[in-house]
């Protein structure tokens, strides 16, 4: 009962309240409604059987770079869905290069590509890894729905993940949730009309101590209160720079004492010298 | 064939088994049997004494069909006269008591009376197929 | 105490009920507490066959319940447990499909295991200590059915599978009587399967059998496991209709309600059936099955388990075709009248009139035909009485010659097709040919790379095949040792040719069966197999029903005599020529008919029919046939007997007799009379002298529309339904 009206809710909208007042009568919160789409296909304009899909040279170039790593047998070229899958995901990730940022830490490791986090795999491009790899389409479907890294629906340009996990709920990530619900009128698991924002509802996504955060697309913006939220997402709409990372100035994760511990440059890993044994 | 052989065999068996009286239908049975294959026995001996103008095979079938034709009695008293009566009939064949057209003629009329039951069960079989059964 | 004993009885009815072959199986009773009551000697199997030991399989001895045992290595625990007869319970495990693993209620105890182990995918260990009825595989039982039980719906009085349903039975024998579970239950969306297949998928408890047997079986990757956890979910995701020919075996598969069969949903209970064992005559294969009446209605049909033919499962049309014998019936003659209409007119009628026409007629005037489902008694019959009129002119289907047996039967056998290294198909498709046949030769692609080889029409077989050309220049082609597959026939030890009806019943088929031949010589084959896709063929050909030498064209008969026959063109006819249908339904032999004689069908009558590898089997009569049709062979002799020419048998034992007499091994039939045709005869079979060129006309397959093709199935609503969902399958 529960989640089917979960997948509904999904597709229509209307039921969205009404959703959520039975979740919270019945205390508990389905996978599903966090992720954006039920596991069953559902037929759209954008995402329809009929469609085909073609990967670009990008693509191309990563598909042989994957399959090289696998056996040339039918279960080897098998293992290369879930590459496969991750790398149309980063081909359909347009948002990536519109968004203007600069990293909090100056030396932090760009992001010179998107590494797919606000793409989605349509049914077509499932279609055509399975022809490609010469696999049936239901074992690309069953991969493509166990992972909830795998988003199956068309999604807005900007997908925010909201982590909701123990230690980003205890510092206020509710609050947070119920601000960007408020400010762009979405619930957790919809797209907005305009087609710019996506919420889901993810589990940790290992910045706990700067926490609550989101992660839109590929970047995290940490240390959220409800009011650089706001301000944060409506400098991405109006494509305007923001920070990557803390939001209130803070380093890495140090804490407010600056860094008191591993201070020097750590020692390598032991090893052998091997060179140095006798050949005896 | 043996011709004297069993007719001298059937002569035997006609003075050994002529206390016909039986208590029980199991035994009645076995009389019955051993009537019918002393008959049988019989046939090549009756053909080439009485000048029967059938088959052996046709004989036999007549027989085996006079026999059929009480299958369905029960009655032990009953069958102990058919018995004795079949002996005596027997008997009578074998010592040339009987001239050659009495077995001719109970044996074309037992064929007659044996072709008129075929037909008869051929429509049997068209009225119970009509009828559905 | 008597209640004790009834108790008793009851729980063991219980329990025989769970064993999937009860013959090969002996079942340990289950005492007071459930559990299986071990006797202190093994049970010895009853006239069962004992699994054969393969060559050079090493023995291990393992401990069952105390009870030592020796099993080959190898052999899962599960194995080893059966082969003393205790029973194990299990929901995802199922002999012919892959081991899954998944449902964990076939949980034993092992000595020195902390915890219970699935012993359907646990391997035999030497010395292993095995324990069945443990507490603690008591105490694992019952805490899997109470997993299993929290999302399961509480449906089973509106559920169709209430009363044979694996969960139902064995919740009763292994589970608690309460659960701890108190929170809302699972519901998952229901799926459209097509026409076939029913689903309830909130009753699902994810055995994935039916993904198994989809993806192994029947060799279309259409199901599978979507989402994961709690919301996993058994679907096809983009809502297709499971499209195989084959379909309708997840309905047995499944252990729930979860898929049941849509053509039934809410017709019959379980329990209400009679259960009558039989054989299907609407494929070349004979499959055996069981038929489940209801007041004097057949409601389903069923496969049995017969390892020779069908393994346990049954093709779609054999299972779902049966709603067919229930519309377009022809339950009273038919004469055709002034006005040109067909009237009812009584039986007296309807044969003093055919009598006298047969009477007027010479026998070069009259002729019969036969068509795909007429059993062996009524061919017989009807030959007979043609014979008796003067007539050879008797028609079967098929145009083979009947002088050599190994000429027209499938030599190799159904089962045999296993054992074969190297298959070249001509002319045929066995998916829809014989789906049974196709299941089998998949099973060898899939397990041992057997390479296949087909001439003719490329077609889907659900496995890969190397498609050698669609004309019989390509069997030609064969010939030349440098091409690639005929080295791969000729370094085959058994190389197997099978070769359809359509290749074999063009005007050239002689040709084609002369060049078939020289293949199977060069590549040094035993004999070719014939796959014929009507069940009346190969009995036909055992009695001789074939045109004799003297047969007269169709287009210079003054009767014709159709049995069962729907497929002669009324053009290949004279106008005025009288024409006779005997049948059970209305198609189009029965239109173009002067007179309409009903038959019955083959689950009303006991008959006997030769499938397609020479075994003799004979239907049961399960329920009467409609109206005033009757048996077939009863038309044919009270005919005879109008005619003026009675046949000599009345009933069916006499008739029988006098098949015995055409064809001994017709006496036999217990379905087991049947071999592989010896390399000698089949070697025989080969040395027919070549006639002619073959065309250059593509080869086609013999069926245009497998769920069509006879008239059983031309009647039925469901099949039509499916040639909407699925298209013909040409």
């Amino acid at each position: 009962m529960l989640r089917r009206l979960a997948h509904s809710a999904v597709r229509l909208p209307a039921l969205a309240q009404q959703r959520t007042t039975l979740q919270w009568v019945a205390g508990i919160r389905t996978t599903s409604a966090r992720l954006a789409g039920g596991f069953i296909h559902v037929e759209s304009p954008e995402n329809s059987v009929h469609d085909t899909f073609t990967f670009d040279a990008e693509s191309e170039k990563e598909i042989a770079f994957t399959l090289a790593k696998y056996p040339d047998t039918k279960q080897g070229k098998q293992s290369a869905i879930m590459p496969l899958l991750w790398i149309v995901q980063q081909q359909l990730d347009k948002a990536h290069a519109t968004i203007k940022y600069k990293q909090a830490d100056e030396n932090a490791t760009p992001f010179p590509k998107s590494q797919g986090g606000g793409g989605w795999v349509p049914l077509a491009a499932m279609h055509a890894i399975a022809d490609r790899l010469g696999c049936s389409h239901m074992d690309v479907y069953e991969v493509a729905t166990f992972f909830t890294m795998y988003n199956r629906n068309k999604l807005g340009k900007f997908h925010i993940q909201l982590c909701a996990t123990t230690p980003c709920m205890v510092c206020g990530a509710y609050d947070i949730m119920h601000t960007i619900e408020s400010h762009l009128g979405i619930h957790v698991g919809e797209t907005s009309k305009c087609g710019t924002w996506t919420l889901t509802e993810v589990e940790c996504l290992g910045a706990c101590v700067n926490a609550p955060m989101i992660q839109i697309n590929d970047m995290f913006f940490e240390d959220l209160t409800p009011e650089n939220t706001v301000k944060l997402l409506d400098d991405l709409a109006a494509g305007r720079e923001v920070v990557v990372g803390p939001q209130n100035g803070r380093k890495h994760s140090l804490g407010p004492m600056g860094r008191t511990s591993l201070t020097e440059p750590p020692s390598g890993p032991y090893c052998r010298d091997l060179s140095s044994l006798k050949s005896s | 064939m043996a011709g004297s052989s069993t007719g001298a065999l059937a002569l035997r068996n006609v003075a050994q088994k002529s206390i016909p009286f039986s208590s029980s239908m199991v035994e009645t049975k076995q009389r019955v049997l051993s009537l019918h294959r002393d008959f049988l026995r019989c046939v090549p001996w009756i053909k080439r004494s009485y000048k029967v103008p059938m088959s052996e095979e046709k004989m036999r079938t007549l027989l085996t069909a006079a026999f059929k034709e009480k299958a369905a009695e029960n009655d032990i008293h009953q069958i102990n006269r058919l018995v004795v009566k079949g002996r005596m009939e027997l008997e009578e064949t074998m010592m040339m008591w009987k001239g050659d057209s009495h077995v001719i003629s109970w044996l074309e009329e037992a064929d007659a009376k044996r072709t008129a039951a075929m037909k008869s069960k051929k429509n049997e079989f068209l009225d119970k197929f009509f009828n559905g059964l | 105490m008597k209640g004790a004993r009834i108790l008793k009885r009851a729980s063991r009815r219980l329990s025989s009920s769970l064993t999937v072959d009860k013959a090969t199986r002996a079942v340990a009773p289950i005492g007071a507490d459930g559990l299986a009551v071990l006797p202190h000697s093994l049970p010895v199997l009853n006239g069962a066959k004992l699994p054969a030991v393969r060559e050079g399989a090493q023995m291990i001895e393992v401990t069952v319940d105390g009870h030592a045992i020796q099993i080959e290595s190898g052999s899962s625990i599960l194995q080893a447990i059966e082969s003393v007869g205790i029973n194990v319970p299990r929901f995802c495990f199922h002999e012919r499909l892959s081991v899954a693993g998944n449902c964990r209620m076939c949980l034993v105890e092992i000595e020195k295991s902390p915890k219970p182990v699935a012993s359907c995918a646990m391997p035999t260990m030497p010395g292993m200590k095995i324990f069945t009825n443990s507490p603690m595989v008591k105490k694992a039982r019952e805490g899997v059915m109470e997993f299993l039980l929290a999302n399961h719906p509480l449906d089973c009085p509106i559920c169709d599978q209430g009363g044979e349903c694996d969960l139902q039975d064995q919740a009763m024998l292994f589970g608690s009587d309460r659960s701890r579970y108190y929170e809302v239950k699972r519901a998952v969306e229901d799926k459209n399967l097509g026409p076939l297949v029913k689903t309830v998928m909130t009753r699902c408890i994810h055995c994935t059998r039916c993904v198994r047997f989809s993806q192994e079986v029947a060799g279309v990757n259409m199901l599978g496991t979507v989402g994961r956890g709690n919301a996993m979910e058994i679907g096809t995701y983009v809502g297709m209709a499971l499209n195989s020919e084959m379909s309708g075996n997840v309905v047995d598969l499944c252990p729930v309600g979860a898929l049941t069969s849509k053509p039934n949903a809410f017709t019959a209970r379980a329990w209400e059936y009679r259960s009558t064992s039989s054989i299907d005559v609407l494929d070349g294969c004979c499959p055996s099955i069981k038929v489940d009446n209801r007041g004097g209605e057949v409601m389903r049909v069923q496969p049995r388990t017969n390892e020779d033919v069908n393994e346990e499962w049954i093709s779609d049309k054999t299972r779902y075709a049966v709603d067919g014998l229930k519309r377009q019936r022809l339950d009273v003659p038919l004469l055709r009248g002034a006005d040109g209409l067909l009237a009812p007119v009584d039986w007296k009628t309807a044969l003093q009139i055919l009598a006298d026409k047969l009477r007027a007629l010479r026998g070069d005037q009259i002729g019969a035909f036969a068509g795909p489902l007429v059993e062996v008694e009524a061919l017989v019959a009807l030959k007979d009485l043609f014979n008796s009129l003067g007539s050879t002119a008797t028609f079967p289907p098929t145009a083979l010659s009947a002088d050599l047996r190994a000429s027209y039967t499938l030599n190799s056998t159904i089962a045999g097709i296993e054992l074969c290294d190297a298959l070249l198909l001509v002319g045929t498709n066995p998916r829809t040919e014989a789906p049974l046949l196709n299941t089998r030769i998949r099973k060898m692609v899939r397990h041992y790379d057997l390479p296949v080889g087909l001439v003719g029409s490329a077609v889907d077989l659900t496995y890969e095949y190397s498609h050698l050309g669609t004309t019989a220049a390509a069997l030609s082609s064969l010939l030349t040792p440098s091409s690639p597959f005929a080295s791969v026939l000729s370094a085959a030890k058994n190389p197997a040719i099978v070769v359809g009806t359509a290749a074999l019943l063009r005007e050239d088929g002689g040709a084609i069966a002369s060049l078939v031949r020289q293949v199977a010589k060069a590549s040094g084959a035993k004999g070719f197999s014939v796959l014929h896709a009507a069940a009346a063929a190969v009995g036909a050909l055992d009695v001789g029903f074939v045109p004799g030498p003297s047969a007269a064209a169709p287009s210079r008969l003054k009767l014709a005599y159709l049995l069962g026959h729907d497929d002669l063109p009324a053009a290949s006819l004279p106008e005025d020529a009288f024409v006779v249908y005997q049948g059970h339904h209305g198609g189009a032999g029965a239109q173009m008919a002067d007179l309409v004689l009903p038959g019955a069908a083959y689950t009303e009558k006991s008959a006997t029919y030769v499938n397609t590898e020479g075994r003799v089997q004979r239907t049961a009569k399960a329920v009467d046939p409609p109206g005033a049709a009757r048996e077939d062979w009863k038309i044919v002799v009270g005919l005879a007997l109008l005619a003026g020419k009675p046949l000599p048998y009345e009933s069916l034992g006499a008739l029988r007799e006098r098949m015995a007499s055409l064809a001994p091994f017709l006496a036999a039939a217990d379905g087991e009379a049947v071999a592989p045709s010896s390399a000698e005869i089949a070697a025989a079979a080969l040395g027919a002298p070549s006639a002619g060129q073959p065309s250059d006309a593509p080869l086609g397959v013999a069926l245009s529309n497998f769920y069509m093709s006879d008239p059983v199935s031309k009647a039925s609503p469901t099949m039509a339904k499916c040639v909407q969902a699925f298209g013909t399958r040409a």
